[in-house]
């Protein structure tokens, strides 16, 4: 396996390196920005790779993906302000780290823990893949099918207290992923008479718009969950500082072993990544390290769990390349920018078009470790960067949001649709509905489309019922949503805890 | 089901009723459609308008009861406790959002019937000068360096048409 990833030298010229490098900048100062992060990034940068090679503009947009993560721990440590929500945690005990003046020790605990969990990550995909290709090959319409109904579940079970509306939004999305032609008649529907909307909502603009322009929106006009407060009272690092903190996950190693290994299997789980790995990190964390009433105070094994967990990508990559299910919103981004590509995402990706797969890994592991080191170098500096206004922050991400959106094919629709999309992002995120259901369900619902009358014409409908995978999926599937519902019934009474309450 | 309540209530009501309108149309739309390409959209459709008629009840059932503990307390009215600070709070949150919706469909229009160099100064002006409150150097600024920006990133590297 490893011979194979390493044949992707072979193939990557000078000018890949410098797009990588380019990914990793933007990748780190979109990170840190507040209310930014790799998602947000991507879904900008998608547009602008066009006219790129496919696997420059893989190389690239996973150098983002690898390098934000590092860029918003930071952001969240200095300035409690996670750059998105796979920084949640960082910030219940990074932040009063750089309240207590330990600022060098939190970013270089955090920096570490960060390279080390993506390094795992990479790891456990490195180990999976050849195991799924083998799965691959034995996988028919019905398993297609309910993979993909089994990734729509995970993601609406993310948030049990909001299970109603998570539900609601992936309706949401299957109706409007039902615009176009019938993938398998051929059938017009809901066009409107419209031809624009015979190819049906297209992925990036609805992306760029449900992501990066409903952000804009929340900065421009004021929201007070987005408003940035930078305390005066935190102190600048040091690199002795800083240098305690790499060694501090050295001496937590089975909790940065712990908190990696999670977070890479979370990610596993479609739809899932980095931000339930974090949270749920942290959570374990609270409960199997000791002294756990110094967690959201200002410990440095909350700090270790959570940035072990919220950059294991390799996990987020698995069902992304081995199902074409996205693990996470930056794999369903980058599904969004391989179909641009003219590349399929699904299970023959891997057989057709290993270089990318291996061009994945490889930027990811280049950005990880340049993002990582950037941290350490530039710890003493960046304690001193001066915040950035919200308002002049949103109004530069909704005029590169709609010029993103036209830029794809150079159509004013697509700029409309991102403009639409925004707004709808903003509405559903004010009122708790989930963006993720819906995007979620706009990737995979031709997916379940196809297949579920693929499955209908050549097995009928046993073909669900007779197969084991297909089968043991419907049934958990059945079975979480039946718990998550009982759950949002009948709560368990809640056990007391470290966990802080909140970010503050 | 969410119990949790968020955003304002009338406009929570509003988004719901919309969401309706919306699922009413498809729903409405894929009775022309023959059974097969119909059980996608169809189904779907009829599953998203029977969630939102119980979300709609749900959320018309906080309301009301928010109005009502809201009107329990009529001796609170004149003091300002932080809950009517948020309300207020909200209510200018929305006023500001159509301002920014009409800016950036502003933006849209000049971009497209005259040059998107007109169209980032005037919605500079409109959000950073108007609704955010800046001077007027940071937003002739703002408005030169995105101009600058895109021409050099879009129009020079990318050599897309704008």
């Amino acid at each position: 396996m490893l011979v194979d990833i390493l044949s992707i030298f072979d193939a990557i010229q000078a000018m890949d390196y410098l797009i990588i490098a380019l990914g990793i900048v933007i990748g780190y100062i979109v990170g840190f920005l507040p209310g930014l992060g790799a998602s947000q990034a991507m879904a900008l940068l998608i547009p602008l790779t066009y006219g790129m090679e496919p696997l420059r503009a893989i190389l690239l947009l996973m150098a983002v993906a690898g390098a934000a993560p590092c860029g918003g721990s930071v952001a969240s440590i200095l300035i409690n302000t996670p750059g998105e929500s796979t920084n949640v945690a960082t910030c219940w005990d990074g932040y009063p780290l750089a309240r207590q003046g330990k600022a060098g020790l939190a970013l270089g605990a955090a920096s570490t823990a960060s390279l080390g969990g993506a390094l795992v990550g990479l790891f456990v995909l490195m180990v999976l893949l050849p195991l799924g290709r083998m799965l691959v090959l034995s996988f028919s319409y019905p398993e297609l099918f309910t993979i993909a109904l089994g990734g729509l579940v995970c993601i609406i079970l993310i948030e049990e207290d909001q299970l109603w509306k998570g539900f609601i939004s992936l309706a949401l999305g299957m109706v409007m992923v039902s615009i176009g032609y019938d993938p398998v008649t051929g059938s017009i529907r809901h066009t409107f008479g419209t031809m624009y909307l015979w190819e049906g909502i297209k992925l990036v603009p609805a992306l760029v718009g449900i992501f990066a322009i409903s952000e804009g929106l929340k900065l421009v006009i004021g929201d007070k969950g987005q408003a940035v407060v930078k305390d005066q009272s935190v102190s600048k690092a040091r690199y002795s500082d800083v240098f305690q903190g790499v060694m501090a996950v050295f001496k937590h190693r089975w909790l940065f072993f712990q908190s990696s290994v999670l977070g890479a299997v979370i990610g596993v789980a479609p739809g899932v990544g980095g931000s339930v790995g974090n949270l749920l990190s942290y959570g374990v964390a609270t409960q199997t390290c000791k002294d756990n009433p110094h967690f959201g105070k200002g410990d440095i094994r909350g700090v270790i769990a959570s940035e072990s967990a919220n950059n294991s990508k390799g996990g987020d990559l698995v069902p992304t390349v081995i199902f074409g299910i996205p693990g996470s919103v930056t794999c369903a981004l980058l599904l969004g920018a391989l179909l641009l590509h003219g590349i399929q995402p699904g299970p023959r990706l891997i057989l057709e078009k290993p270089l990318i797969i291996y061009g994945l890994i490889v930027a990811i592991f280049f950005s990880s470790i340049a993002a990582s080191t950037i941290t350490i170098l530039a710890a003493p500096y960046l304690s001193s960067i001066p915040d950035i206004p919200d308002n002049l922050l949103g109004i530069s991400v909704i005029i590169l949001g709609v010029l993103g959106g036209y830029a794809t094919e150079l159509d004013f629709n697509d700029a409309i649709v991102a403009i639409v999309f925004g707004l709808l992002g903003y509405f559903i995120t004010e009122f708790h509905f989930s963006k993720v259901a819906v995007v979620m369900a706009l990737v995979l619902g031709k997916i379940m489309q196809v297949n579920y009358f693929l499955t209908m014409d050549t097995m009928g409908p046993k073909g669900f019922f007779t197969r084991p995978i297909p089968l043991i999926i419907i049934a958990l599937s059945v079975f979480l949503v039946m718990k998550a519902a009982y759950q949002a019934k009948y709560p368990p009474e809640e056990k007391p805890s470290g966990l802080p309450g909140s970010m503050a | 089901m969410s119990k949790k309540l968020t955003g304002h209530p009338g406009a929570r009501l509003l988004f719901d009723i919309f969401l309706i309108i919306v699922a009413l149309v498809f729903f409405f739309n894929s009775l022309d459609l023959d059974f097969r390409p119909w059980l996608f959209p169809g189904s779907f459709s009829i599953i998203l308008l029977i969630m939102l008629v119980i979300q709609l009840l749900m959320d018309w059932r906080q309301a009301r009861q928010s109005s009502r503990s809201e009107g329990a307390f009529p001796a609170e009215a004149g003091k300002e406790t932080p809950g009517e600070e948020k309300k207020v709070a909200v209510e200018g949150q929305y006023a500001r959002l159509g301002v920014a919706v009409l800016s950036i469909l502003g933006f849209y229009l000049i971009f497209r019937f005259v040059t998107i160099y007109l169209a980032i100064p005037v919605l500079c002006l409109l959000l950073v000068r108007f609704l955010g409150g800046r001077s007027w150097r940071t937003t002739g600024l703002m408005a030169l360096g995105m101009d600058a920006f895109v021409y050099v990133f879009f129009q020079w590297l990318l050599q897309t048409s704008l």
